[in-house]
């Protein structure tokens, strides 16, 4: 092809609407003839300038997200606090069969064997084994307890932050979304007057009435 | 282990958004946001209404979601929206009898050429194209905004704009010759 075929199809490249086969003929060509490169180059310009000229806009502020399925203010709420309920009520059934499980074992664990005993013990001195190994039982599970119970306090407390926040969200959505409605309210208000207005308006000068002498 | 939603692709998401995920629609918001709000500043000129024509396209988008055939082809559907918002804005502007007057270019003014002032800064740039643009009919600057900023092939410049190949083809080359003479050889 000569430089006025190639003519045409410059444009085509530079927009990348060219064939890759045809691409890399034309840019052969370029390669080799001085006036299809200078054409080349100034139409890479052009793109270069459209293509910096056009950079990724800030947005003032995120667009509102969907929390949930658009849904009432009050039934998210009690969703959200039903959620939160059910979620405590689980963790204390858990909690509990972990605690009963860890006494059941606890008892049998810290009894001391009767081989390793090199004395016959009194049975004051029993008692006061099996009294201290209790105790220390005790102490232990009360601090798995609290523990436990401060793990789920705070998960708790993050779950209700996180449903606040899901809360707000839906409020914030649903104020923007009131906000929407109320321009177009009125941008629908702007036309009917303008309609109205020119309905009312007296004719300037009216035909004569044909059926009239 | 599934990808974390935010590195899933967009078909996948809005599959999952069809199936009542509605954190897959956020994800698609906030990948797309801050292209359908460019697109919308450089169509209309004024960045209030485009965030606004951009809240209403996404919610456009979630409404009708479930119309879309092929989730592969949710960025030219979403800124099919994006573009029919940006119009129905006009429409109605038009109707209100607003002044959309955005620069005024002086008649008689010579084209500032690209290559005279060297290496152009950043903002002057920006400039020159805004005011490149602002002369062009607006489905040309359409066409134009749509490949040199989103990519788009001009197939997908044409469904978006809703015409035929030709008259899409037609737009871009006739926007793409004016701004060549306006920013110059």
């Amino acid at each position: 092809m000569g430089c006025r075929e190639w003519e045409t199809e410059l444009t085509d490249w530079v927009l990348d609407e060219l064939p890759p086969p045809k691409a890399q003929q034309l840019e052969a060509h370029i390669g080799e003839c001085e006036e299809c490169a200078r054409s080349a180059q100034r139409l890479r310009g052009v793109r270069q300038a459209l293509v910096s000229g056009l950079p990724n806009r800030e947005m003032p502020a995120h667009l509102v997200l969907v929390g949930e399925k658009p849904q009432g203010l009050w039934p998210g709420f009690w969703t959200a606090f039903l959620r939160t309920a059910a979620l405590s009520a689980a963790a204390a059934v858990i909690f509990l069969a972990v605690a009963s499980v860890g006494f059941r074992y606890g008892g049998t664990r810290f009894l001391p064997a009767a081989a390793r005993v090199e004395r016959t013990l009194t049975r004051t001195e029993l008692q006061a084994l099996v009294a201290q190994a209790l105790s220390e039982q005790a102490s232990r599970q009360r601090k798995e307890m609290q523990a436990a119970t401060m793990d789920l306090a705070a998960s708790l407390r993050a779950e209700q932050i996180r449903n606040m926040d899901s809360l707000q969200q839906q409020l914030q959505y649903l104020e923007l979304a009131q906000n929407t409605v109320w321009k177009e309210t009125q941008r629908q208000n702007a036309v009917i007057r303008l309609v109205a207005r020119n309905q009312l308006q007296p004719l300037a000068s009216s035909p004569a009435d044909p059926s009239r002498r | 282990m599934g990808l974390e939603i935010s590195d899933r692709p967009d078909a996948a998401l809005v599959r999952d958004a069809m199936r009542g995920q509605p954190e897959a629609f956020n994800a698609l918001v906030r990948r797309w946001e801050r292209k359908v709000y460019s697109f919308l500043v450089y169509l209309t000129g004024r960045p209030e209404d485009a965030f606004d024509l951009c809240q209403e396209a996404f919610l456009s988008g979630y409404r009708h979601l479930g119309q879309l055939k092929d989730p592969q082809k949710f960025p030219q559907w979403l800124f099919r929206i994006a573009r029919n918002a940006a119009h129905s804005h006009a429409r109605r502007e038009r109707e209100e009898e607003t002044s959309l007057k955005d620069l005024d270019v002086p008649e008689g003014s010579s084209s500032l050429k690209l290559g005279e002032a060297g290496q152009w800064e950043r903002g002057e740039l920006r400039i020159l194209v805004k005011k490149a643009l602002a002369r062009l009919p607006l489905e040309q600057r359409e066409a134009i905004v749509l490949k040199f900023y989103q990519g788009f092939k001009l197939a997908e410049i044409a469904e978006i704009q809703g015409c035929p190949l030709s008259t899409a083809k037609t737009r871009l080359y006739s926007g793409f010759e004016q701004l060549r003479k306006f920013i110059g050889d």
